[in-house]
C-alpha cells in the first residue's frame, strides 16, 4: 500500500479516536470553545487528506461533517445531544470507511446519503432528526441506516457487544442476528467504553497502522541515554571480567552474554529512533506548489533515495534548512517559463533531491537547473553590503565568490521577494548544519543550475570516534573528521617535518599539510601552537590527519589509542564556549573524556580562518559528482584551476614536472636498500615490491625508439653523493611503480604554457616553471612504457630461461 | 533561601584553607571523595574539571579559586561537594568535609561593606560560631558565576562588575 494511505491511516484514526471523545467532552460542556475548535480541526484535515488521495467518499462524509461544525463554531447552532449524535455517526462511518481503505485501498461503496442528509437537516437546524431518543449518548435506532451500510464485521463492534476480552470478541463470526438487537440498548455503557470499542479496528484486520505505536520521544530519549549507561557499565564489566580470574567461566559466559546482548539493545534502540528522510521531504513538494503559483514558474520535483533513513533529532535539525534551501532554488534559482523557453531550456524546472548513506554519513544533494548563482553578481551584492573588500574581490575565484553566499547579512534578491529573505539566510542554513555536525557546499553552473550539497551525521547519540592521548589525558576526534593517521619514527621523521617560515608542514601526498600541537593548542603546554619539537633518535611523531570543512590539517598527538563507539553528553553551560570541544563521553574505566570538536580546533589554531582562503588548493576530492549536472560543474571548475605540480630534479640534473594529482607518495629510500634483479631496480614499499623506473633513461629511450632493459642504472648504487634517493610512487594498485629523481625541487601551483615541444618522447610538453625549463611527464605514459618493458624484460628473461 | 536566615537551618560545613565554610542541607546533594578529575583544557581556572557522577558528567568548581585562595592543584587530593542546582549537579572543590552544623538565625550577620568584590556576591553572610566565623555561601552566585566565566581563560582574578 502507497505509505501515504498508511500515514493517513493512521492519522487518521487517531483523528477520529480524538474527535470521539471531544465529542463527549462537549456534550458534557457544551460551551467549551476550545473542544469544539479541535473537533472542528480535526475533521477538516480528514476532510482534506481524504479528497487529496482521492476517497471521494469519505470527502464527502467529513465535508457534511464539517459543514455542521463550521455552523456550531460561528453561534449559529447551539451543541444539542442530537447534533452530537449525528456526528458520532459520523465518526463512526468514516471508521467503516477507513477500515475499507486499510482492506481495498478504496473508501466503499456506500455513499453514506441518508446520513449526510441528516447531518444537512441538523446544519439547517431542525430537530428530531436523528431518533426521537436522541438524548442517548450513543448510537442510537436511527443510526440504524448507518449501521445496515457497514460491513458485517463492524456491527461486531456495537455497544451491546463490549465484553471484557474485546479480543475473543473480534473473532467472534460475525451473526447477522445481532444487527437486529444491536443498536440501541437501553442501559447503555459508559460513553468512553462505547468509543473504546468503535474505535477498535475490525476484525481480522491486521491493519499496518495497527503494527505500529506513537511512543513520546522524551521517552526514547531516556531509554537512549539508560542505554548509554548501559553500554558504559558493559564496558566496565568487560575490562573486570578481562583482568579478574580467568578460572571464573561462568563470569567470563555471562559477560560475554552481556556483551552481545548490550550491543544487539543499543542497535534495536538506535533503530527506534531512525525515520526515513521522507519524513522531511514530504513538505517539500507542497512548499514547491504554493511557490509556483505564487511566482508562475513550473518545476518538476525528482526525489531519489527518499528511504535513507537518519536519527530524528538531525531529521529535525535539517528540516528548516532543507525547506530554506528549496525556497532558494525555485525563487532564486529556477527561471520564468517563458524566458527557459527562450533560453532553449524545457518549460519546466526541475529540482532533483538526493540523500545516500556514505560512510557513516548521510549526503543529502539539492540540485536545480535553474540559472545558477552569478559570481561577479554575489561578489557585487558582497561588497555593497561591506562583507568584501572590492580587492579581495577582484581576486576571488569563482567558487569562491559563490560561497559567499553562506556569509552572515548576504542576500543576493534585488529585492526582498515574498518568499525568500524572510529572516533565514543560507548563513543561518550553514551555521544549523554545522551545529549538528555536518557541513553544506554549494556548486554553480552558471546559466545551468545549482547544485547543494549537504554531509549529515547518522546521529547525534553515539559517535564513532577515535581515541587519543594528550598530556596523559584522553581525548575523542569524531570519526566523520578523521581522514588518515600517519606514523612517524625515529630521526627520520624529522626529514619529513618541516618548517615553513615558523609553522611546521608534512609532506601530505605531495602536498602541505599544515601541523597543529594538540598539546599545545589546548593550552597544555608550553609554545607555538603550529610547531613540534625537533625529532630525535627515540622519537615517534602520531598525526592525525583531520577534515575541516575542506581543508586538511595534520594534529600532532602524544598517543593514539584505539577508535570506539562512545556516546554523547552535552557539555555543562559553563564550558560552552570553549571552542575545540564539542562535548564529553564515559570512558569504558569510568572516567571522562572529553570530545574534541575538530572545526573548533581548526578556528582556533586559525587552519581555518574566517577570510577567504584558496579552499581548493587543500580540498580533498571527495566531491565525486553525482549528476551530469555536478559534473559539468566539477568539469568547468577544472578547467579554471591551475595545475600543481610536483617538481623534481631528475638523475641528470634536469627539472621533471608531474600533475600532482597523480602523485600517491613521495619516499625517500637509501640506495643501500634497492636491490637489482635482472636489470630491475626493486625496493621493498609497504611491504609489496616497488619497480623504480628511472624517467629520464626511460623516456630518452623511447625516444630513440630502443627499448633497452636498463630500467634503473645499478650505478646509481656506487653513487656514493647520493645515499637516498627519492622515488615519486605514482600508482599503487597492480604493480606499483616508483618513479627515481634526485631530490624534490618544489610544488608550485601554475597556470602551465607549454612554450616548446616535448624535450623527451614522454613528456607532455616542455614549460619554463620558475625559471627553469622544465618537462611535465605524461605519467600514462610514462608507466604504460614502464609496464611495456617490464613484460618485454620478463618475457625476454623467460625465453633466456627456455632456451 | 529566607528559611536559611530565619530561625535554625542545619548547614552542611566544610574547610577551605583555613575558613569554615557552609551549605544549606537542602542544596547539598552528597559529598564525594578521591573521584578522577578529568582537566578541561582552555577552561577558566575556576573549572577544576569533570567528574563521573554515576554516569552524570559533574562540573568540578574550584572553589578556593572564587573566593580569591590559590587554585587548588589538579592532582589535588579532590574532596567534592556535589550541590543541586537547575541544570543538573555540580560540585565543589573543597579541602575537607566538617560537621553538619544546627545553626539560629539570631547568630547569623551579613558581611560588612568593607568586603568587596566577588567575595561579597559568593558569601552570604556569617553565623558567629563559638569558636569561628562560619562563612554561608551563596551556591546561585557561584554557579551563575561558573556559567558566566567558565569558557574565558583570561579571568581577571577580580570581577569588574
Amino acid at each position: 500500500m502507497d505509505n501515504f494511505v498508511q500515514e493517513f491511516l493512521v492519522e487518521t484514526r487517531e483523528y477520529v479516536e480524538q474527535i470521539d471523545q471531544d465529542l463527549l467532552a462537549l456534550e458534557r460542556d457544551i460551551t467549551s470553545r476550545d473542544v469544539l475548535g479541535r473537533i472542528f480541526r480535526n475533521f477538516h484535515s480528514i476532510k482534506g487528506c481524504a479528497q487529496f488521495l482521492g476517497f471521494p467518499k469519505l470527502g464527502g462524509v467529513s465535508h457534511a461533517g464539517e459543514s455542521l461544525l463550521s455552523k456550531l463554531r460561528d453561534g449559529h447552532l447551539q451543541v444539542t445531544p442530537e447534533i452530537i449524535t449525528g456526528m458520532l455517526a459520523v465518526t463512526d462511518a468514516t471508521r467503516v470507511m477507513l477500515e475499507a481503505i486499510g482492506s481495498t485501498g478504496k473508501d466503499g461503496d456506500d455513499e453514506f446519503t441518508s446520513l449526510i442528509t441528516k447531518i444537512h437537516l441538523l446544519e439547517i437546524g431542525k430537530t428530531g432528526v436523528m431518533s426521537p431518543e436522541s438524548a442517548a449518548p450513543s448510537i442510537p435506532n436511527v443510526d440504524v441506516p448507518v449501521v445496515e451500510s457497514i460491513p458485517q464485521t463492524e456491527v461486531l463492534e456495537k455497544p451491546d457487544l463490549v465484553p471484557d476480552s474485546p479480543v475473543a470478541q473480534s473473532q467472534v463470526t460475525p451473526e447477522p442476528s445481532i444487527v437486529d438487537e444491536s443498536p440501541v440498548q437501553p442501559n447503555l455503557k459508559p460513553a468512553d467504553e462505547v468509543q473504546k470499542s468503535a474505535a477498535r479496528p475490525a476484525p481480522m484486520m491486521a491493519a499496518p497502522a495497527d503494527s505500529t505505536i506513537r511512543v513520546d520521544v522524551g521517552l526514547l530519549d531516556r531509554l537512549m541515554t539508560l542505554v548509554g549507561e548501559l553500554v558504559l557499565a558493559r564496558n566496565q564489566i568487560i575490562q573486570c571480567a578481562s583482568t579478574s580470574n580467568r578460572e571464573a567461566p561462568a563470569l567470563q559466559n555471562a559477560t560475554q552474554r552481556l556483551d552481545s546482548i548490550t550491543t544487539d539493545l543499543q542497535e534495536g534502540m538506535m533503530k527506534t529512533r531512525m525515520q526515513p528522510i521522507r519524513n522531511v521531504w514530504n513538505s517539500v513538494p507542497r512548499v514547491v506548489r504554493d511557490l509556483c503559483q505564487l511566482t508562475g514558474k513550473k518545476v518538476r520535483i525528482v526525489m531519489e533515495g527518499e528511504a535513507t533513513e537518519l536519527d530524528k533529532t538531525v531529521l529535525e535539525a535539517i528540516k528548516d534548512p532543507i525547506t530554506h534551501m528549496v525556497r532558494n532554488s525555485v525563487d532564486h534559482g529556477v527561471e520564468m517559463p517563458e524566458r527557459r523557453l527562450e533560453l532553449g531550456k524545457p518549460e519546466e524546472g526541475v529540482l532533483i533531491m538526493r540523500a545516500w548513506h556514505e560512510g557513516g554519513q548521510v549526503n543529502i544533494e539539492l540540485a536545480d537547473d535553474g540559472q545558477g548563482i552569478d559570481p561577479e553578481r554575489v561578489k557585487r551584492k558582497a561588497i555593497e553590503r561591506g562583507i568584501l573588500r572590492a580587492d579581495q574581490a577582484s581576486r576571488m575565484t569563482d567558487r569562491e565568490a559563490v560561497g559567499l553566499i553562506f556569509r552572515p547579512g548576504f542576500s543576493t534578491a534585488e529585492t526582498l521577494s515574498m518568499i525568500s529573505g524572510r529572516g533565514v539566510g543560507m548563513d543561518v542554513v550553514k551555521s544549523s548544519i554545522e551545529s549538528i555536525g555536518g557541513s553544506v557546499d554549494v556548486m554553480s553552473d552558471l546559466g545551468h543550475g545549482s547544485t547543494m550539497k549537504l554531509r549529515i551525521p547518522l546521529t547525534l547519540a553515539i559517535l564513532k570516534a577515535l581515541i587519543i592521548v594528550a598530556e596523559e589525558e584522553r581525548y575523542a576526534i569524531p570519526q566523520v573528521n578523521l581522514v588518515e593517521i600517519i606514523r612517524l619514527e625515529g630521526v627520520a621523521a624529522g626529514s619529513q617535518i618541516e618548517l615553513l617560515h615558523g609553522v611546521n608542514v608534512y609532506r601530505y601526498r605531495g602536498k602541505l599539510l599544515p601541523m597543529v600541537n594538540l598539546n599545545r593548542a589546548l593550552g597544555l603546554e608550553q609554545g607555538a601552537t603550529c610547531q613540534i619539537d625537533t625529532p630525535h633518535e627515540n622519537s615517534i611523531i602520531n598525526i592525525v590527519v583531520l577534515q575541516a570543512d575542506r581543508t586538511l590539517f595534520g594534529l600532532v598527538v602524544d598517543k593514539i589509542v584505539d577508535p570506539q563507539e562512545i556516546v554523547v553528553r552535552p557539555l555543562a553551560k559553563a564550558l560552552r564556549g570553549i571552542e575545540p570541544l564539542a562535548g564529553a563521553t564515559i570512558m569504558g574505566d569510568g572516567r571522562v573524556a572529553l570530545i574534541l570538536d575538530v572545526f573548533g580546533l581548526a578556528r582556533l589554531t586559525n587552519v581555518l580562518t574566517d577570510k577567504i582562503r584558496q579552499s581548493d588548493s587543500e580540498s580533498i576530492d571527495d566531491s565525486r559528482p553525482r549528476i551530469r549536472l555536478a559534473e559539468a560543474i566539477a568539469d568547468m571548475e577544472q578547467d579554471e584551476q591551475r595545475q600543481s605540480l610536483l617538481v623534481m630534479r631528475a638523475t641528470d640534473g634536469s627539472r621533471h614536472a608531474i600533475p600532482l594529482e597523480q602523485v600517491r607518495r613521495i619516499e625517500a629510500i637509501q640506495s643501500s636498500e634497492v636491490e637489482y634483479r635482472n636489470g630491475f631496480g626493486l625496493a621493498n614499499y609497504r611491504g609489496t615490491i616497488l619497480h623504480l623506473v628511472d624517467p629520464v633513461q626511460l623516456l630518452s629511450k623511447l625516444g630513440s625508439g630502443h627499448f633497452a632493459p636498463t630500467i634503473l642504472d645499478p650505478g646509481l648504487d656506487t653513487d656514493n653523493t647520493s645515499p637516498s634517493i627519492h622515488v615519486v610512487v605514482c600508482r599503487e594498485e597492480k604493480q606499483p611503480v616508483g618513479l627515481v629523481f634526485d631530490g624534490v625541487v618544489d610544488i608550485i601551483r601554475e597556470r602551465i604554457k607549454a612554450t616548446g615541444k616535448p624535450r623527451l618522447a614522454g613528456s607532455e610538453c616542455s614549460a619554463i616553471v620558475g625559471g627553469h625549463l622544465t618537462d611535465i611527464l605524461d605519467i600514462e605514459k610514462v608507466l604504460q612504457v614502464a609496464d611495456e618493458q617490464f613484460r618485454d624484460q620478463s618475457s625476454g628473461l623467460l625465453r633466456g630461461a627456455n632456451s | 533561601m529566607k528559611s536559611t536566615i530565619h530561625g535554625t537551618t542545619q548547614l552542611c560545613t566544610f574547610a577551605l584553607d583555613n575558613l569554615l565554610l557552609g551549605l544549606d542541607v537542602k542544596r547539598v546533594q552528597e559529598v564525594l571523595r578521591n573521584q578522577s578529575m578529568t582537566h578541561v583544557p582552555l577552561a577558566s581556572p575556576v573549572v577544576h574539571g569533570l567528574i563521573n557522577l554515576r554516569g552524570q558528567i559533574v562540573l568540578a568548581i574550584d572553589l578556593a579559586y572564587c573566593l580569591g585562595l590559590d587554585p587548588r592543584p589538579r592532582n589535588h587530593e579532590t574532596m567534592l561537594v556535589v550541590i543541586r542546582s537547575d541544570e543538573g549537579a555540580a560540585s565543589l572543590v573543597v579541602d575537607g568535609i566538617r560537621d553538619i552544623v544546627q545553626v539560629q538565625s539570631d547568630a547569623f550577620e551579613q558581611p560588612p561593606e568593607t568586603l568587596q568584590g566577588r567575595g561579597r556576591e559568593f558569601i552570604k553572610g556569617a553565623y558567629k560560631l563559638p569558636k569561628q566565623l562560619l562563612l554561608v555561601l551563596e551556591p546561585e552566585s557561584i554557579l551563575d558565576f561558573v556559567r558566566q566565566h567558565g569558557s574565558s581563560v583570561s579571568l581577571v582574578s577580580e570581577d569588574p562588575d
